[in-house]
């Protein structure tokens, strides 16, 4: 019987991927879900879950535990029984934050991830072990950027990137002893088919400033590609990934490339365009689109800012800067080994111009929230 | 494509005035009338403003008008409109006494005396028709010379229009104004069909309304400006049938030095013409930036017979205007 031990699974993308490895089952297949609480939070957490998967061809448990603990934080028996049946691990825990500390980042990310290589390490069935990573581990790079081993020197602009660099590296590792597939993701966004997305976070702030006439510029190249992968190709792509198209101990960027991404300088445009046609309240504003500078100038722009301590564009700025400091170093994700993969899948993903409008389209209509 | 006007419409003279009296940045902290500290206000490139004091602004607008006449010797006799702009709204109506302000529920009349038709008695020029622009913020001159030149096409019958800017804050008025120091003063031109002088080749304006309430909608102005600052440029530019790598001298309002850095790498300009030597010294003359900065380039060099020139300035509003002029 095939067992599926999955981290993270709360997340915006582990969720989709329960979901799209659910459905993708076939025979006799369980999902074990690693969720954090206690067994009332647990309950809830796997309910919620399982109402999300829908149809799911396997059954779908959950066991309490949390992957900064040793042994994962599973009772003995249940880890026990984890080691003799468990066949593929997807590992998709992480503090996505990016204002913690380095101590912070490393204990979920890194330690996490030993714990998680820890419990493939000691299963009777070799499992294949899918880490899910971030394409930014690029970090201050810029250029295209291949899918290839990274280094853990840097620079990086958060103690996140650097926490996932060192845990690619200890994955990496891994790879002499175990079959394991690094999957890095680039700025995921809502579904391709209906824009739906867990968080309205990264991008979406920068839409909501926009919406609220509050986004003066951005930095970067109006022509360097932003890459924005929709949660729902992403989760079947790493679901395919890791089973027909497995190839163990290779690195592939799960996002978008730069041939089905905007520019930089057309996203805003089109998104405040979308704006306008769904809402005449924006419409009647007339809101500049912000412009496009460069790095410096909007360092500048922020050092004024903050030389003239507005409160409130200072904090919309703070906000923006998760995003923005990528925007400042350009590069270009290659997937060129993603697109080899995917061939014969079936999967297919719209450029960028396409389903644009749809991410935008749901954001309006949920007003960047989303229901409990 | 070009859009200029068949008909050459020039600026044959410019004049301005500041008042004489001067405050620093530290006198003005001193006496509660800037919000930012000193050494900020300074950071961002400003030292001294010009105070009217107990100067009216049609005092300072006939002192502008006093000044065009030295630099230029024109003929009023001329002049067969004036355009009276007045970028405060209370620059549009004579200051009444406070005891008539206190009577005016009973005697309402002191709010129909305007600055316009008393620059003219005192001028004595009974057949030059007045129009007072306002509303326009600080682009309120902008207005003139954007009226004054779609009329001069339109009426044969115009040869000579006066342009006149003059503004004052109230003596204990906050003079810090979106991180902007302001001073009080005046300026004037006329605009002239076939004069060869100042031929204005492009214009453009920009209004928002949105932003009608600068107070309330302060944060979203402030992030409205640069790329609605870039579009104004651009579409003046583009107006007069040339570039931006066209334009030899881009005379500002005085926004702060910082904006103008940042507003210059934005408009992919060199900074070094971005003429800024007088923000330090008098700070934003509210509507009559631009012409001061104009004569004052010209007389510096920075200014030469033939150079492609834009006038640029912001106002609450919001509005954003642009003016091409050839020297």
């Amino acid at each position: 019987m095939e067992t599926i031990f999955i981290t993270g699974s709360h997340g915006i993308v582990g969720r989709e991927l329960v979901r799209s490895v659910a459905r993708a089952c076939t025979g006799r297949a369980r999902i074990v879900l690693l969720l954090r609480g206690d067994a009332l939070e647990v309950r809830a957490k796997l309910m919620r879950v399982r109402s999300h998967v829908g149809d799911a061809r396997c059954e779908i448990n959950a066991v309490p535990g949390d992957v900064t603990s040793p042994r994962l934080g599973i009772d003995e028996g249940t880890y026990e029984q984890l080691t003799r049946d468990v066949t593929m691990i997807l590992h998709a825990a992480a503090d996505t934050g990016f204002r913690q500390s380095r101590e912070d980042a490393g204990r979920v990310n890194v330690k996490g991830t030993a714990h998680v290589l820890e419990l493939a390490r000691l299963c009777v069935h070799n499992p294949r072990f899918g880490y899910l990573g971030t394409a930014f581990v690029a970090g201050g790079r810029t250029g295209e950027i291949a899918e290839d081993a990274c280094g853990v020197e840097g620079p990086f602009f958060t103690e996140y990137e650097r926490s996932k660099a060192f845990a690619e590296a200890l994955v990496r590792d891994a790879s002499r002893s175990l079959p394991v597939s690094i999957l890095r993701l680039g700025i995921v966004v809502g579904r391709q088919t209906d824009g739906v997305i867990g968080t309205f976070d990264g991008p979406y702030r920068v839409f909501k400033l926009a919406q609220h006439g509050l986004l003066a510029m951005l930095p970067g190249d109006p022509s360097q590609p932003v890459d924005f992968v929709p949660v729902d190709f992403a989760a079947d792509a790493i679901t395919w990934l890791m089973r027909d198209g497995f190839r163990a101990g290779e690195t592939f960027h799960v996002c978008a490339g730069p041939h089905r991404s905007l520019p930089l300088g057309a996203i805003m445009p089109l998104v405040m365009a979308r704006f306008a046609a769904l809402d005449p309240a924006f419409r009647a504003h007339g809101y500049p689109a912000p412009v496009v500078v460069t790095p410096e100038v909007f360092r500048d722009f922020v050092d004024t800012i903050e030389q003239v301590g507005n409160p409130r564009l200072r904090s919309v700025l703070e906000n923006l800067q998760t995003f923005t400091r990528h925007l400042s170093a350009p590069k270009r994700f290659s997937t060129a080994r993603l697109d080899r993969a995917l061939e014969g899948s079936g999967l297919s993903l719209q450029h960028a111009q396409d389903f644009l409008p749809t991410l935008v389209d749901h954001a309006v209509r949920a007003r960047f929230e989303v229901s409990a | 494509m070009a859009m200029t006007p068949a008909l050459a419409v020039g600026i044959q003279a410019l004049g301005y005035y500041l008042p004489p009296r001067t405050e620093t940045v530290e006198t003005l902290h001193a006496s509660g009338r800037t919000t930012t500290r000193p050494e900020q206000l300074r950071g961002l490139g400003y030292a001294e403003v010009h105070v009217a004091g107990s100067m009216t602004t049609v005092e300072m607008a006939r002192s502008a008008i006093a000044d065009l006449q030295r630099r230029s010797d024109v003929d009023l006799g001329r002049v067969s409109l004036i355009l009276y702009g007045g970028a405060l709204a209370t620059s549009s109506v004579i200051e009444v006494s406070a005891e008539q302000h206190a009577e005016l529920e009973r005697n309402p009349l002191p709010l129909f005396r305007f600055p316009g038709t008393r620059l003219q008695a005192e001028l004595g020029l009974p057949h030059a028709a007045v129009i007072g622009v306002s509303q326009l913020a600080c682009n309120a001159f902008h207005g003139c010379l954007r009226i004054a030149r779609a009329l001069l096409v339109a009426e044969p019958g115009l040869d000579s229009i006066l342009c006149v800017a003059a503004d004052k804050f109230p003596e204990h008025a906050n003079r810090e104004v979106v991180f902007n120091l302001m001073s009080d003063g005046a300026c004037a031109a006329i605009v002239r069909r076939d004069e060869p002088r100042g031929r204005i080749l492009g214009t453009s304006q920009i209004t928002r309304g949105t932003y009608w309430d600068g107070e309330s909608r302060h944060d979203a102005l402030v992030a409205a400006y640069f790329p609605l600052a870039r579009q104004a440029v651009y579409e003046a530019v583009a107006s007069a049938g040339l570039s931006i790598g066209d334009i030899h001298c881009f005379v500002p309002h005085n926004f702060s030095v910082r904006s103008w850095e940042i507003l210059s790498r934005i408009l992919e300009i060199d900074h070094a013409k971005v003429f800024l030597d007088n923000v330090a010294r008098i700070g934003h003359v509210v509507a009559s930036d631009n012409v001061i900065n104009y004569v004052d380039a010209v007389s510096r060099g920075r200014i030469r017979p033939g150079d492609k020139v834009a006038l640029f300035v912001t106002g609450f509003g919001a509005h954003f205007s642009c003016t091409i002029v050839e020297a």
